[in-house]
């Protein structure tokens, strides 16, 4: 064989280890913006608080005053919320792509939102909804648990389809796809049949917002993160290694039915949820995953809270931009969520193609 | 060194018979096999049947292990499998890849893995290329690459579908070369999908040639290659001749017409039966 001076082990060796400290610093950078993103977006709305107010409010010194309301009530709850939501729908999104080898794959693409927006119609419209067996759950939860088995059973029919004869993942997105219009119309069929508050209702589900976030919703999605980001980790390797082909990880040892099965469980717990508690929000999950790709690499012990973190970050944007578009007026966060993400994935997509 | 013996192995796909009672083997650790035959004739599928990634009714040993009884996860200490298809261009360096590849199946992180991934790509003459990103690579260099990830598995059977399809001559014999000194010094059993007879004839030992499913030939390759069984098996008339430095070459005359080759199928039908049992 022909001898290329290439890199000898420990050049190599160093090179690899570089690239990782970069992932590292890449991701130690994200959760800084965020923080700051967070900060902004507590700081900034209708009722103008100075920082050191809401500094004084969150150290605990000003005990129902209104800036505590403020705070407690409305500023922490929906900053919050913004960045949960956005990393659940960041993540699903980010193993969605993996596990059905498609760019154009995210919860809100394949129907998963569309879903649970029909069965929070169905319950708001008609009042029909699944049993809920705890009796001090408020009609709020109601709408949510009926949206979130939706969307549970949404990302089933897809695995069922994806498991089918082992259907290509083509034939998946294209199931999705129809998912998407079939609940879309419904949805539609239900706006036509609404009285006039209901429909004031359902605007909150089919244009997405964290204004209905509460304490106890934010601890169950909080929880579904923390539990979630970690467990999808011990897959790191083997959603790498299916980024590769499928038959190639296959044959390297991955146990590829069981891999997806778990993923999509995953997908569908945090896409639900983040549906569940904020409305049908597009994009983030779509294009979440493209700007951690881009910034991150295919590694998944990366590319995973990487597409968390960014997810989490357009949200804190469009909720900061939702908030002060309209002076006096808060929009619902899913009106403004493309708009603020375009110029970050513009930006991503531009920046890489001028390196290579 | 382990041997591998497989069959009769049947396989279908919906209704469709496409493995027809395959008998393979035994194929000794230490020698390079090429599964050889027309397109369609079941070349990746049984390929796909030894990987474990199609099934079929039958049994696999290799050595002492009887693959057929093992999950695709236990499987992969034992086989290798590259694909047809080239590692897809992502954004990862080909270093990256083939740590993936020796990872995936949850193995613990292991010091020498670095190590014999850099040796890897030094075999197949790729060192320059383990820290370039599949994504600016050539095809036939990210086949390479996809041939190092399986090699730093350093699998006991290696299964390559049509590793040289991408790469100019020179890579090809390089290959080749490779894998020669790669199966001999750890006693592999190789299998390998071509349709370059010649390369076949010249580079490895023994052949199997399918068509429509069944085993029409196997043994040594010189006994697999032979003008009746490529007519039988491609519809053509071929010779096989021996160049000025002595190494043999499939020569085609042309495309034999359907009743030239029943009749040729008639007279010869002993042969035929004669071929598989001439190893």
């Amino acid at each position: 064989m022909i001898r290329v001076s290439g890199p000898d082990g420990s050049e190599a060796r160093r090179t690899y280890a570089a690239l990782n400290r970069r992932r590292i610093r890449i991701i130690i950078g994200l959760v800084a913006v965020l923080i700051a993103c967070f900060l902004v977006d507590l700081s900034l709305g209708p009722a103008h608080l100075s920082f050191s107010e809401i500094v004084r409010v969150l150290l605990g010194n000003d005990h129902g005053g209104p800036a505590s309301v403020v705070v407690w009530k409305l500023r922490l709850p929906f900053a919050v919320m913004a960045i949960l939501t956005g990393m659940a729908l960041g993540q699903a999104g980010a193993e969605m792509q993996t596990i059905l080898d498609n760019p154009l794959a995210s919860p809100f693409t394949l129907g998963l939102s569309a879903a649970s927006a029909f069965g929070a119609s169905l319950a708001i419209v008609l009042g029909w909804h699944v049993p809920v067996p705890i009796p001090w759950l408020g009609g709020e939860w109601i709408v949510a648990v009926n949206a979130f088995v939706f969307a549970i059973g949404a990302a089933l029919l897809l695995d069922l389809v994806a498991r089918w004869r082992g259907a290509a993942t083509g034939t998946v997105i294209l199931f999705g796809i129809a998912l998407v219009f079939t609940f879309q119309a419904l949805v539609a069929l239900l706006q036509f049949l609404a009285t006039e508050d209901a429909l004031q209702e359902l605007v909150f589900w089919t244009m997405g917002s964290v204004t209905r976030a509460t304490w106890p919703k934010i601890t169950v999605l909080g929880v579904a993160c923390a539990v979630v980001l970690p467990w999808s980790l011990r897959s790191a390797w083997a959603l790498t290694a299916l980024r590769m082909g499928e038959d190639r990880a296959a044959s390297l040892g991955v146990d590829v039915p069981r891999v997806r099965l778990t993923a999509l469980l995953r997908v569908s717990i945090l896409a639900a949820l983040a549906v569940a508690f904020s409305g049908t929000i597009a994009f983030v999950g779509l294009v979440a995953p493209h700007i951690a790709r881009r910034l991150l690499g295919e590694d998944h012990r990366a590319y995973l809270p990487g597409s968390a973190l960014v997810g989490g970050l357009i949200m804190s944007a469009a909720s900061i931009t939702a908030k002060n578009l309209v002076p006096g007026e808060v929009l619902p966060v899913g009106i403004v969520t493309a708009l603020v993400g375009i110029p970050f994935f513009l930006v991503t997509v531009l920046r890489h193609r001028r390196i290579s | 060194m382990m041997a591998l013996q497989a069959g009769p192995l049947t396989g279908r796909r919906g209704r469709r018979i496409v493995l027809d009672s395959i008998e393979i083997g035994p194929l000794e650790g230490g020698t390079i096999t090429s599964l050889l035959g027309p397109n369609g004739s079941g070349k990746t599928t049984l390929l796909r049947a030894l990987a474990g990634l199609f099934p079929v009714q039958g049994p696999m040993w290799l050595g002492p292990h009887d693959l057929g009884g093992m999950r695709a996860p236990e499987r992969a200490n034992y086989c290798a499998y590259m694909p047809q298809t080239l590692p897809p261009p992502i954004h990862m360096q080909a270093l990256e890849t083939i740590l993936v590849s020796m990872r995936a199946s949850g193995a613990h992180p292991d010091e020498q893995a670095f190590d014999t991934a850099i040796d890897t790509l030094e075999r197949l003459g790729i060192a320059d290329l383990s820290l370039r990103f599949l994504d600016e690579l050539s095809g036939g260099q990210r086949q390479l690459v996809g041939l190092a990830q399986v090699l730093a598995r350093s699998p006991a059977l290696l299964l390559l579908d049509e590793p040289l399809s991408a790469l100019d001559l020179r890579h090809q014999f390089e290959v080749m070369a490779v894998l020669r000194r790669e199966t001999e010094a750890r006693g592999m059993v190789t299998v390998m999908v071509m349709h370059d007879l010649g390369m076949a004839l010249r580079r490895t030992d023994s052949a199997v040639m399918l068509a429509e499913g069944r085993v029409i030939g196997a043994g040594a390759v010189e006994n697999v290659v032979t003008p009746t069984i490529l007519a039988r098996a491609f519809g053509i008339r071929a010779r096989v001749e021996r160049s000025a430095e002595g190494d043999s070459l499939v020569l085609v005359d042309g495309v034999s017409n359907i009743s030239e080759e029943r009749a040729a199928m008639d007279n010869q039908s002993d042969h035929y039966r004669s071929a598989p049992s001439s190893s």
